[in-house]
This record gives C-alpha cells, sequence and structure tokens, in this order.
C-alpha cells in the first residue's frame, strides 16, 4: 500500500470498522513509514480528545416543552376534552336529556340563590389575582414558564389584556414553541377584534417556517375574508420557505374549490 | 415483551396516533440534541432545534416510508433544521459561541486540566467550517456506518473518509494553534 491509503484506513481504524486485511496492510506500511506513522499517532490523539469530552444532557425543560406542544398539537386534531366528558354522561335518549337539563337548570338556580354574595366579591377578587399572576406567567423570563402562562391563557375567559399579551407572544417572543402555543390558545378567539390582523402581522416574517404554517391554518380556518387574503399574500413574499408555500398553496386550493362547490350548489 | 421498533412507531404516528411520538422522544431526544449542541455549540438553540425536529417529524409524518429507517430519516431532518439556524445566525454565531463555551463550563471535573481541554476542543469543534464539522460530527459521535453518513450527507463513502479525515487534520491545528501547543 502507498502513502494515499493511510488515511482512511487510519480513520476506519479509529471507528472500528478496519478489516483484519486492512488492519495488517496499515500495521505493516506504518511500521516501515515515519511520516505517515506520525500523522496517524496525531489523528488518533485529536480523535481521543474528542471522545473525552462530557456527554451533555438536555435539560428537563425540553421534555416539557415537547409535551406540551404535543398536547396542543393533539387537542387541535381532537373534539375538546370537556366535550368528551360531557358526551361520556349525558343521556342519548332526548326525552332524558331534556329532563336532565331542566334538572341541571334547577339546580343552578338554587345554587345561585344559596350563594352569599360576599363569596361572590371574593371570587371575582381572586379570579383578579389569577389573571394578574396569568399575565405575569405570559411575561417571565423562562419561557418554561411562559408556555405555562400561555396554557393558563387558553383556559381562561379571553379578556382583550390576555389576548393583547397573547398576540404579544406570537410577535415577539424569542421562542417557538410559546409561540406555537400562543397561536393554538387563540384559535378559539379569532371573533375577537384584533386577532385575525395581529396573527396575519405575524405572517410576514419568515425567521419560523413552522410557526408561519400554524398562522396561516388559524387564519384559514377562521374563515375570515381578510384574513384569507393576508394567507394569500404572503405568497408574494420572496423568501418564504419552500414547505410553507406548498402548504400555503395546497390549502388555499382547498379552500378555493370548497367554495366553488359551495357556489355550485 | 419486545420493544416496539422506531419505524413501527414512526408508522403508527403516521397512521394518526401522534402519542407514539412520545415514546420516540423519549428514545432519541437525548442523542439529537448531543448533535444539535455540537454543531451550534449552544445549549438553548439545541434545545429548540430538537423541538422544532420533533414538530416537523409530526407534520412531515407522511413522507416516512413503509422502508424507512427512522434514525437516518429523523437526522435528515434534524440535520436541515441545525444547516438552517446556522446560516440564520452565520453573522452573529461567534460571539454567542463564546457565551457558550461560559456556561458550558459549569461542573468542574476531577482534574482542571479535563475542563481545559474539554473546552478547548470545544471551541476548536466551533471554529471548523460548518461541512467539516458535521462530518466530524456523525462520525465521531452519532454514526458507525459510513453508509449511513453517506446517505444523509448525499455523497460517496470514500468522501465521508476523505472530509473527515481533513476536517481532524484541521481540528487538529487549530486545537493546537488553541493549546498554545507545537506540532509533533
Amino acid at each position: 500500500m502507498n502513502c494515499d491509503e493511510t488515511p482512511a484506513l487510519v480513520i476506519d481504524r479509529l471507528k472500528g470498522v478496519c478489516s483484519p486485511a486492512d488492519e495488517q496492510r496499515l500495521t505493516a506500511h506504518l511500521e516501515g513509514c515515519v511520516a505517515c506513522r506520525t500523522e496517524a499517532a496525531a489523528t488518533e490523539a485529536i480523535w481521543q480528545r474528542l471522545g473525552a469530552a462530557e456527554v451533555e444532557v438536555p435539560s428537563a425543560r425540553l421534555r416539557a416543552r415537547f409535551h406540551t406542544a404535543l398536547a396542543a398539537h393533539e387537542a387541535k386534531a381532537s373534539q375538546p376534552w370537556s366535550e368528551r366528558l360531557l358526551a361520556s354522561f349525558w343521556p342519548q335518549q332526548p326525552a332524558l336529556a331534556a329532563s336532565f337539563a331542566v334538572a341541571l337548570l334547577l339546580a343552578g338556580v338554587l345554587a345561585g340563590r344559596l350563594l352569599p354574595s360576599p363569596v361572590d366579591a371574593e371570587v371575582a377578587a381572586l379570579r383578579d389575582e389569577v389573571r394578574t399572576v396569568g399575565l405575569a406567567l405570559l411575561d417571565h423570563q423562562s419561557a418554561a414558564e411562559r408556555l405555562l402562562g400561555v396554557e393558563w391563557a387558553g383556559r381562561t375567559t379571553q379578556a382583550p389584556e390576555v389576548v393583547n399579551a397573547l398576540l404579544e407572544r406570537v410577535q415577539y417572543d424569542s421562542n417557538l414553541s410559546v409561540r406555537l402555543a400562543a397561536v393554538e390558545a387563540l384559535r378559539a378567539q379569532m371573533a375577537q377584534p384584533g386577532v385575525s390582523a395581529g396573527l396575519a402581522s405575524a405572517l410576514g416574517r419568515p425567521e419560523a417556517p413552522l410557526l408561519q404554517v400554524a398562522l396561516a391554518d388559524a387564519l384559514l380556518a377562521s374563515g375570515d375574508s381578510m384574513a384569507i387574503d393576508a394567507v394569500r399574500a404572503v405568497l408574494d413574499t420572496d423568501e418564504l420557505d419552500p414547505a410553507v408555500r406548498e402548504y400555503v398553496e395546497t390549502a388555499l386550493m382547498g379552500l378555493d374549490a370548497a367554495n366553488r362547490q359551495d357556489t355550485e350548489a | 415483551m419486545k420493544d416496539t421498533t422506531d419505524s413501527e412507531l414512526m408508522r403508527q404516528v403516521r397512521g394518526g396516533r401522534t402519542a407514539a411520538l412520545a415514546t420516540l422522544f423519549e428514545r432519541h431526544h437525548a442523542r439529537l440534541y448531543r448533535y444539535c449542541l455540537r454543531m451550534t455549540g449552544q445549549r438553548s438553540a439545541a434545545e429548540d432545534l430538537v423541538q422544532d425536529t420533533f414538530m416537523k417529524m409530526l407534520k412531515y409524518k407522511a413522507t416516512f416510508r413503509d422502508d424507512s429507517e427512522l434514525v437516518p430519516w429523523m437526522f435528515g431532518i434534524g440535520r436541515n433544521a441545525c444547516l438552517a439556524h446556522l446560516r440564520r445566525t452565520a453573522d452573529d454565531r461567534h460571539p454567542k459561541h463564546q457565551q457558550d463555551v461560559e456556561t458550558l463550563s459549569q461542573e468542574p471535573a476531577e482534574d482542571p486540566r479535563d475542563d481545559d481541554q474539554h473546552e478547548i476542543v470545544r471551541r476548536a469543534l466551533q471554529a471548523l467550517p460548518v461541512e467539516r464539522r458535521e462530518v466530524l460530527v456523525l462520525s465521531r459521535y452519532e454514526f458507525k456506518s459510513y453508509e449511513e453518513i453517506a446517505a444523509l450527507l448525499d455523497c460517496s463513502v470514500g468522501a465521508v473518509k476523505v472530509r473527515a479525515h481533513r476536517a481532524l487534520k484541521q481540528l487538529r491545528e487549530i486545537y493546537l494553534d488553541l493549546a498554545g501547543e507545537v506540532p509533533a
């Protein structure tokens, strides 16, 4: 063998994939060639140093973020849990369902009369306090805390300041997971003033293709003509990620086809 | 009982059982994280990229064919995410790298000289051009088989070996320069 073959065989040997025959040839060559022997020794030394670096482990936050995102994805794809829970015990027969509804109504009226008013005031104060804490979470330094804030915001009554805080997360959060979770939380609030426009303004920013897909999806699902126009407009952007372009084009084609069918019907 | 294979789990994800992705995450996220960390030199970026990769696996699940192997497919997605990130941050990568080197040195080794060496190796790896860093990271840490690396990088096995050797040689020079040692 000659010196040109040595580097590849040295790498093979270091990776442990050198055949016995090649190992024998390499050893014989190195014994007789000082230059290759020196080079091989130096290569092995840096290879070993690379391998000696300690093993890094990801933080627990990564797992939490992943599971939050997965849950958001599943929630989007399936029926809300509240509806599933209701369906599991709600009577199927109309007569029974009506009786059940009347019973629930009576129970509600009775409970309302029995509740003393000071408790209402305390509950209202507590709600205000929770809202303050929730808004603070949405502005927290830690992305994991902000995700908790978004989760809270998605479950709570959507006061304007909560919606605005979520839109701010979509627009400016440094963490993609928080931004995606905020989009998901806002999907149920598309009818509120400014939500469509806020999401549309974030759509034109090309630095996060995954976010653009989520935004386009939310805007198209709203059925609002201005929101759909905003999605169409993003196709004019030169630096649009090809995957996003493909997704938007496909979604718009599906929407147009559905509209045509409705018109013909 | 035999564990369900990665490919089977991914086929389940493709079929709509997205919960199976959680099992794949548990099996592979640490390995993918180490790859992203070695490529970017930044812990927070590496975590974002792992998250991004798994969400893209969900989004592009239809591209996982019946004969696909999960790890190369997943690394293909992770690699694209890493390269896109490195392109975006190319202008300010150096300062971020410096900051990250500082944060990576939180747990002292038993021998302080080990800390120094680990840090120099990390800095040397980050100083390599992306293409060389990538082939080195893949061949030193991630894949035993040259064929897998060649498939991932879309080149021949011979090209992988040549690139790996050149990368090692350049890494050695940078390492010696940073360590203030004289080459043998």
